[in-house]
């Protein structure tokens, strides 16, 4: 029995150096034991479990990131096209973490976003922000999902 | 079905409802706590400046992250600026607001009620970032934050 199917390519018994019988191990400082059930056999898939972790991670925020670019310039104030120009989107990786970093360089973005005492606001990052916070959680699982988890 | 405007609760006006409620707010901004730049009707600046008041701004409809889908809460962003005669006092103004607003002790659950609505939480989005007015230079600290607040009316509400 695997104990994520279809991630067998790492596979291995858990017979470390804290399981001398290889009915238990040590798993974070923790007592682990295996059920004495024939045919019950152990397999240690966290490094796959985590790069595909990673993969999910990766190609959601990817998409994301260009859902965010398409609109954040749809979004974004059109005036002499600068700003919009000026828009951007990334993905950025800070070891486990992924992020989406959305934006824009024109000097002018931010009163656009805030408003001034004259021009009224027409915030465009932050609702672009919003819809991409919403789509997070159901992309991670279609991907997950497709990918055959 | 008929649905009267008064059975959704205004937000923007409880915020400023409870503002105006904090003694320690009032002393220095006395009445100026405004929804929206206060403006006359051909759109100008109603107030002449400088002088650099003492003030509070609040400023919604920058989206926010919606409705619940089964209980009756909605989730809004407000900015909230405060406006001084300099940086350092506007930043002051910020300082003394922001904790009645999230508790930075976190010792306390954040949330009030006013104006017939009942904040149940707030959270700090972003900020704060000294932004001066770029029309007038009128020093500024904004801070935008997300308020949850329910859907059906104080008056409403058994029991609360």
């Amino acid at each position: 029995m695997s104990a994520w199917p279809g991630m067998s390519r790492r596979r291995g018994q858990l017979q470390t150096g804290s399981s001398r019988s290889g009915r238990g191990f040590y798993y974070q400082n923790r007592r682990v034991l295996i059920m004495d059930t024939p045919g019950t056999e152990v397999v240690w898939a966290g490094e796959g479990i985590a790069q595909f972790s990673m993969d999910v991670l990766q190609a959601v925020f990817s998409t994301l990131s260009r859902r965010g670019l398409d609109m954040v310039r749809a979004k974004a104030p059109y005036r002499h096209g600068d700003l919009r120009d000026s828009c951007y989107a990334f993905v950025d990786r800070e070891a486990t973490r992924v992020l989406v970093v959305v934006g824009a360089e024109a000097k002018h973005a931010l009163y656009q976003e805030l408003g001034t005492s004259r021009h009224a606001a027409q915030p465009f990052i932050r609702p672009t922000f919003d819809y991409l916070a919403a789509q997070v959680g159901p992309a991670l699982r279609a991907e997950a999902a497709a990918r055959g988890a | 079905m008929d649905v009267s405007v008064d059975a959704f609760p205004d937000l923007t006006g409880a915020i400023r409802a409870y503002i105006r409620s904090l003694t320690v707010v009032t002393t220095m901004v006395a009445d100026r706590v405004w929804i929206g730049w206060p403006k006359n009707a051909d759109g100008s600046l109603k107030l002449k400046v400088p002088p650099y008041l003492a003030a509070v701004l609040i400023e919604s409809g920058r989206g926010g992250l919606g409705p619940d889908a089964e209980a009756p809460y909605q989730t809004e962003r407000v900015d909230i600026s405060c406006l001084g005669p300099n940086e350092h006092d506007a930043n002051l103004l910020w300082r003394t607001l922001g904790p009645y607003l999230v508790d930075q002790t976190r010792r306390r659950p954040s949330g009030f009620r006013a104006a017939n609505t009942l904040v149940s939480a707030v959270y700090q989005e972003g900020g704060p970032l000294r932004s001066p007015d770029p029309e007038t230079d009128w020093p500024r600290t904004v801070c935008s934050y997300q308020f949850r607040y329910c859907t059906v009316p104080l008056s409403e509400l058994v029991g609360v």
